[in-house]
């Protein structure tokens, strides 16, 4: 079974990264802005079911709807990403999930909130607390915390819709 | 006893010994070093070929990472006196094979104007004219002619790939198959041609043609010139296998019944 998924979010909240990680496991501390769309593939195995994503890493834009709208055609699910320590990244977001829920015509959203190492756990209980929407997964791509767990988990709604 | 008192004297006293002997030791020692190579020469070389012949592969382990190390030392320090040195060597081979690929054009050009003052040649060329062709397409054509490198059917809104048939292409097709959809996405987006289809990329003489349908659209990568035979034959395969896939809705969840189609249909368009 293959299924599209895109990462969308802000630039340089590191979707990019967060990619790079999953699927070939490494991190790189040089920021490089992602033109237009990266595709990658990466096959999951969730309890014996082999699912292999094709990954669409839009380039990062504050407005949802700068994003081309024919990229969310077919999309199965998605990652909303943002930066923790960035607040302009997460502001006005059930405003911005519900445009994407409108534009991709889908509800397996998994909104994550990466860079968690440059957070003490503290800060990262305020962040969560000011958002208001549900956040599914704390990650860090540069010290590969949750990585794994935020595709397997939209992997499995993915499967389960 | 007085001249054996001043020969002992002479002898034992050290200044004196060096004054008389110092300038013969410096004249022996200077027509050593100009004469040495000549008298030496022949067997200290002849002893080290002995050596190494001898024991080769002790000299090639020894020296071998010497050499290499002040190799790479030498072509870091003076990259600019390496590119100088190498860049005539190189530009003499880039420009004789440069010539030998004219050579071989133009052998091939020749070839073709012969059978075209033919009386073959001249009958082709009254069907071309006839039939609206230029003859200088015809020739080019004739130098390069189509051939099919891959085929890939992509759903149409999600980028997936549904089947290919490849010809020795090592590109990953799920990531091109993305990554046509995205540019077709971008193009159509672009221009607001929601109604219109990107047919053709083109990349010097490699040539990517799209055809949509409504669920799904197929890419042919062609290498080459096309020409009007080729593309016939093209157009015949992709609408066949198009219609199958339309009659049979079954081909659409059975990826390699999908598969087996799509060579059945293309593997005698390069014919």
């Amino acid at each position: 079974m293959q299924k599209k998924i895109l990462l969308v979010g802000d630039f340089g909240v590191g979707k990019s990264s967060l990619v790079e990680r999953f699927v070939y496991s490494r991190f790189s501390e040089e920021y490089k802005s992602t033109i237009g769309v990266v595709i990658s593939k990466k096959e999951l195995n969730l309890e014996g079911l082999v699912l292999k994503f094709l990954i669409w890493d839009v380039a990062g834009e504050r407005e949802i709807s700068e994003v081309p709208a024919s990229y969310y055609l077919g999309c199965s699910g998605l990652l909303f990403v943002f930066d923790l320590t960035r607040p302009e990244t997460w502001v006005g977001m059930s405003q911005r999930l519900e445009t994407i829920r409108q534009m991709s015509k889908s509800d397996n959203i998994i909104v994550v909130g990466n860079k968690s190492d440059l957070c003490e756990p503290s800060q990262i209980e305020q962040v969560l607390d000011k958002i208001g929407v549900r956040v599914d997964a704390v990650t860090s791509a540069r010290s590969d915390d949750n990585v794994d767990r935020a595709f397997h988990e939209l992997g499995r709604r993915i499967v389960n819709d | 006893m007085a001249k054996v008192q001043a020969l002992d004297r002479e002898i034992n006293d050290e200044q004196r010994l060096a004054q008389q002997v110092g300038p013969i030791l410096e004249k022996r020692i200077a027509e050593l070093q100009e004469t040495f190579p000549e008298r030496f020469g022949p067997v200290i070389t002849e002893t080290l070929k002995v050596q190494i012949k001898e024991s080769q592969d002790d000299v090639v382990e020894a020296i071998s990472p010497i050499i290499t190390k002040s190799l790479k030392a030498q072509i870091k320090d003076s990259q600019d006196e390496v590119v100088e040195a190498i860049y005539p060597i190189m530009g003499k081979l880039i420009k004789k094979y440069i010539q030998k690929e004219i050579a071989k054009l133009s052998e091939s050009v020749d070839a073709r104007m012969r059978q075209m003052f033919s009386f073959k040649g001249f009958w082709q060329r009254f069907i071309y004219r006839v039939k609206g062709v230029k003859e200088s397409e015809v020739v080019v054509q004739g130098l390069l002619p189509p051939v099919l490198e891959e085929i890939m059917v992509i759903e149409n809104d999600s980028g997936l790939l549904l089947a290919n048939y490849s010809i020795g292409s090592n590109t990953d097709p799920d990531l091109v198959a993305g990554m046509l959809t995205a540019i077709k996405a971008f193009v159509e987006d672009a221009y607001s041609k929601s109604e219109q289809d990107l047919e053709y990329i083109e990349y010097e003489t490699f040539t990517l043609y799209l055809q949509s349908f409504k669920s799904f659209y197929i890419v042919v990568a062609i290498s080459g010139v096309l020409n009007q035979a080729f593309k016939d034959r093209l157009n015949d395969a992709v609408l066949g296998f198009a219609v199958k896939i339309a009659e049979d809705q079954n081909y659409r969840s059975d990826q390699r019944a999908m598969q087996s189609l799509l060579e059945h249909h293309f593997h005698e368009v390069n014919d």
